[in-house]
């Protein structure tokens, strides 16, 4: 024990010093708790499920602000249906001053945004059950997929690639993407060494209740990309309400 | 040994073509390779594929809807979204194989009401009732009127069916029209009016003049993912690490406490 001191009052002391460590860790960890705090991903304004037109006559726009208070079924256009003659094959390239020629068929294998600090490798994922998209998970949780009942990007179609935007309570690699805007390139690596490069033109948030399936998975007249992570806020099980879908259209690399 | 082995090869035989025979299906599942080659398949009782339709309005009802149908030997799996259809009324639904397979001119002049396009005037491009969408039971061309198995209002229709070889082709070579019946021509709420059917006179036409129409056409994916997807495990958004927070509260408060008993107990002595 100290001199001078009783022991009653020495061990006073020490409790005292016990109690000061005590709060001191407990000052650190709400420190470094509130330190490490990230705040909302960016996201676009939420649709209503639905822009006015179909994305593949969709000219390209800012936002989804032209969102249609209708609901996700009002989608259709005459001329958009005139185009699709029921004979056309699934890949055929249509006729279009506008839309870049279509790459032949060869999966993703690195996916590049340079204005959100992506560069990650893209790996294949299929459907669930039930039909549902099946997400990232375990040693790929943070890698992007790629749905591989979807195009190839390059080919004609939405070529769907779908990321996380958070993991075991982190950001993930789609954080930042509701924050992409119309003019953004989105460069996609090939398996056969080519590069298929695509400039974004638009990007929406939906609910997930009302998903408008045709507008992002329908038929689009040349080669497209669709980018989807969630968005919105949460349910009581701490899953998002709303889907992010960014869209991109095949530009010359 | 021997006896297993002449078991097992004509077993062997059989699961091959069973995969061989289910390969499409099996394509649409895992989709791996299966980009725009299911041409081959085409006209076959037991192709697969998936198509997809843009409904517009008719007779300037107000309606429309997205449909995607995905064909599987002789299974076919509607999903059908419409919106802006009378509500509170049945709406035939079917779909059509026939004709131009074709959706008429929405401005096409019709025999109804006004000029109004009844279901027979557009018999010459989009031919004769296939299935018929119902809610539940028959899906035949015979359950084409049956008012009270068809949905009400607008809304999601999900149902899967067996076809006959032929439709399931005709569906899959992209010869199908998906018609929602129904149309409130004059705005009365309900089906009225003086003209009749031209399907059955104990009908007003209101109850039966095509309110939307799409053709179905080859979607370019192998299969179309059902809803959205699940790419977010919680936000980040709001309070990370709350539990350590919380800890760290906890003992900053255990502190306190502590603290506050040691002061004290001089005093009770």
């Amino acid at each position: 024990m100290t001199a001078g001191g009783s022991p009653r009052r020495s061990g006073g002391r020490l409790a005292a010093a016990a109690l000061g460590a005590v709060a001191v860790v407990g000052a650190g960890l709400v420190a470094v708790s509130l330190m490490q705090q990230v705040g909302d991903p960016p996201q676009p304004a939420l649709g209503s499920g639905t822009s006015s037109e179909a994305p593949e006559e969709a000219e390209p726009v800012a936002g989804s602000g032209d969102a249609d208070p209708e609901g996700p079924a009002r989608t259709a256009d005459p001329s958009g249906a005139s185009d699709m003659t029921p004979s056309a094959a699934p890949t055929a390239p249509e006729s279009s001053a506008e839309a870049e020629r279509p790459m032949t068929a060869s999966e993703p294998v690195t996916l590049s945004i340079d204005a959100i600090d992506v560069q990650e490798d893209v790996f294949p994922i299929g459907l669930g059950t039930d039909g549902e998209l099946l997400a990232p998970s375990g040693d790929r949780a943070d890698l992007p997929a790629w749905y591989d009942g979807s195009p190839t990007p390059g080919e004609t179609g939405p070529s769907v690639i779908e990321g996380h935007v958070t993991w075991g309570g982190r950001p993930s690699v789609f954080f930042d993407l509701g924050a992409l805007a119309p003019g953004d390139r989105v460069s996609v690596l090939r398996a056969d060494g080519s590069i298929a490069e695509f400039e974004v033109y638009d990007a929406a948030r939906y609910p997930k209740d009302s998903f408008p399936t045709l507008e992002v998975y329908g038929r689009t007249e040349g080669p497209e990309l669709r980018l989807i992570t969630c968005g919105g806020d949460l349910d009581a099980d701490g899953h998002h309400l709303d889907n992010t879908v960014v869209f991109a259209r095949l530009v010359p690399s | 040994m021997r006896t297993t082995k002449t078991r097992t090869v004509p077993l062997l035989a059989a699961t091959a073509m069973l995969a061989l025979l289910s390969a499409p299906g099996a394509a649409m599942a895992e989709g791996h390779g299966g980009h725009g080659d299911d041409e081959g398949t085409h006209g076959n009782a037991t192709a697969s594929a998936t198509l997809e339709a843009h409904l517009i309005e008719l007779n300037d009802s107000g309606a429309s809807g997205t449909a995607w149908v995905a064909v599987d030997g002789n299974e076919v799996s509607v999903t059908l979204e419409t919106a802006g259809l009378l509500d509170g009324a049945p709406h035939a639904q079917h779909i059509h194989v026939g004709g131009k397979n074709q959706c008429p001119d929405p401005d096409k002049q019709g025999n109804g009401a006004d000029g109004a396009l009844q279901v027979s005037d557009a018999h010459e491009d989009y031919g004769d009732i296939v299935s018929s969408l119902t809610t539940d039971g028959d899906t035949s061309p015979d359950s084409g009127l049956a008012v009270e198995r068809f949905p009400v209002g607008s809304g999601t229709y999900e149902r899967t069916f067996e076809v006959s070889d032929q439709v399931a082709a005709d569906i899959v070579d992209g010869k199908g029209v998906v018609v929602v019946h129904g149309v409130d021509h004059d705005g009365s709420g309900t089906y009225d009016g003086d003209v009749a059917s031209d399907l059955d006179p104990n009908l007003p036409s209101e109850a039966t003049d095509p309110a939307a129409c799409g053709e179905l056409v080859a979607s370019q994916m192998d299969a179309m993912p059902q809803g959205g997807v699940e790419t977010g495990d919680g936000s980040t958004s709001g309070l990370e690490h709350a539990g350590a927070i919380a800890l760290g509260a906890g003992l900053m408060a255990a502190a306190g406490a502590g603290a506050f008993a040691l002061r004290r107990r001089p005093a009770q002595k």
